[in-house]
């Protein structure tokens, strides 16, 4: 699943305030689809964080944000659909 | 399938009834945070990986932002009944942005708009106590945002042909989560 679709399992399959354990092993195997590179399972994005609680889906979405991989950042002002120019550009002739 | 679109001001408590409400709902129904689809994206290009480092975009980043979660939610309503929750205006260090610009709305093409208030003191009181911050604003200023969104819906509803719900969440959430379902049960 894309990552925006994480809100919708977490508010189905999870009941806040809930800890990583429970994240992981309650939604540990589902794959998250990165834009750019290789999918990660939410336990392997979650193993790199160090808080042990959430109080919501909101602070979870934000800890998994943090924590993923090289293939959900990308490279700024990189747009895979090409340049665009945009009305605070400048453009030379 | 279809969108029912559900906005309200930051601290009105639109997400615990919104994510109340999914809990009630079936299998065909799909949650989705305008702002998660926008963060996603500006992690992907770069441009940010906070919800805080949203408001300090341009407001091209923004739109860009903007159209790329429009056609994810657009995707994804191919094949679920979606409740978008989003603001229609959007405070950025610039001013308020109308949170549906064209291209946008015309992805999302919402069926139900369901807007979500309580009283500029009740708003206030919640911000006060939440976990999360919010800026510092006076209860006019909540009064002229609520205002704002009311315009928004009606303004978006007439282009789409598409009623507007209020919902009010004052007191109990429980009471106002089930308010919600029953209005997206009869509208989507």
């Amino acid at each position: 699943m894309r990552l925006p679709e994480t809100r919708d399992v977490f508010v189905r399959e999870l009941t806040f305030p809930t800890t990583i354990d429970a994240v992981i092993e309650t939604l540990g195997d589902e794959q998250l689809k990165a834009p750019n590179g290789e999918s990660e399972t939410i336990a392997e994005v979650l193993e790199h964080c160090e808080q042990e609680t959430f109080r919501s889906a909101d602070e979870l979405y934000n800890e998994l944000l943090t924590f993923v991989g090289e293939g959900f950042i990308g490279r700024k002002y990189y747009d895979d659909r090409g340049t665009q120019t945009t009305e605070d550009e400048e453009v030379s002739f | 399938m279809a969108v029912a679109l559900l906005a309200g001001v930051p601290g009105v408590g639109l997400s615990s009834m919104a994510e109340q409400t999914r809990r009630d709902l079936d299998d065909d129904y799909l949650l989705i945070n305008f702002g998660d689809a926008m963060l996603e994206q500006a992690a992907t290009q770069g441009l940010a990986a906070s919800r805080s480092e949203l408001a300090s975009l341009s407001r091209v980043e923004t739109r860009r932002l903007q159209r790329r979660a429009g056609e994810y939610v657009a995707d994804k309503a191919e094949s679920n009944k979606v409740l978008l929750t989003t603001h229609l205006a959007v405070r950025t260090d610039s001013g308020f942005l109308p949170g549906l610009p064209d291209a946008v709305f015309h992805d999302v093409d919402p069926d139900l708009f369901v807007l979500v208030e309580a009283s500029p003191d009740t708003i206030l009181s919640r911000r006060a106590t939440a976990d999360r911050d919010y800026d510092d604003v006076s209860r006019h200023a909540i009064e002229f945002e609520q205002d704002l969104n009311r315009t928004a819906a009606f303004e978006y509803a007439v282009e789409a042909d598409a009623p507007v719900q209020l919902v009010e969440n004052e007191d109990d959430v429980d009471v106002a989560a089930t308010a919600l379902t029953d209005v997206l049960r009869t509208g989507l």
